[in-house]
């Protein structure tokens, strides 16, 4: 049963959470383009990974805290920072990476069941 | 993940209020005493104070709206039904050009706000393959 489990399908779906609490938060900094003093926010890839793989075998029940980096970019009048063209950009690109990352569960899956059909010959 | 879509509805209810404002700013712009009104936004905060950024995230709320507060434009037509003791008008201080480029970054936000729609949606629907 470990087996089926194994460091890359745990990987891959820390890497899925990743993608999918980027795109809420990406979807908040958007949804409040015009709000005054709002600050855009976002996580990084590194800090993302480094989480998910420090975690990995520890069972202290309590995840490394995910920092948030807040943009330092020049606010506007109204000290809002969001930047709608950069959000747009960052949305897509996030979009891809949990495209790929679906992708790669899909297929480790299907090595999987490929493996158990063909030991049946 | 599926919040993500709540969020991105409340930009959108929030745009659509804006532009209604700006609608009605423009329809009163030779309305005597009427004074220009704008919205204010603010996001939305989580209630429990050490909430993460993402609880947090539900999106943006109209707090409210607010009214011009600068002096009326004094226009002279003492034949005007309204006009004052000096034959002076109160008409508002609408400027058309000044609402017609918040219409349009009213409308590009909403358009941003569509696009995260439509990316979620790809999201949401690609994770139901694996």
């Amino acid at each position: 049963m470990k087996e089926f489990f194994d460091i890359t399908t745990n990987l891959l779906s820390k890497a899925l959470e990743y993608t999918e609490t980027r795109h809420r938060l990406l979807s908040n900094n958007i949804a409040n383009l015009d709000t005054p003093n709002y600050k855009a926010v976002d996580l990084t890839f590194e800090d993302a990974l480094r989480r998910a793989v420090e975690g990995e075998g520890r069972r202290r029940g309590g995840k490394p805290a995910l920092v948030f980096y807040t943009s330092n970019a020049t606010p506007d009048p109204d000290g809002n920072t969001v930047e709608i063209e950069e959000q747009v950009m960052k949305m897509i690109e996030n979009n891809i990476l949990h495209h790929s990352f679906v992708n790669l569960i899909k297929m480790k899956f299907r090595m999987l069941e490929s493996a158990i059909s063909e030991s049946r010959r | 993940m599926l919040d993500a879509l709540r969020t991105s509805g409340t930009g959108l209810l929030a745009q659509k209020f804006r532009m209604n404002l700006i609608s009605q700013n423009l329809a009163n712009a030779n309305t005597t005493g009427y004074r220009r009104k704008d919205v204010i936004f603010g996001a939305f905060e989580s209630f429990f104070p050490f909430a993460s950024a993402v609880e947090s995230s539900k999106g943006v709320s109209v707090l409210g709206m607010t009214e011009d507060k600068s002096d009326y434009q004094m226009i002279y037509d003492p034949h005007h039904p309204a006009a004052n003791g000096e034959g002076y008008v109160e008409m508002p201080n609408i400027d058309p050009v000044v609402e017609m480029v918040n219409l349009i970054t009213a409308s590009r936000a909403y358009e941003a706000n569509l696009v995260a729609i439509s990316v979620t949606k790809s999201m949401a629907l690609k994770s139901t393959e694996i």
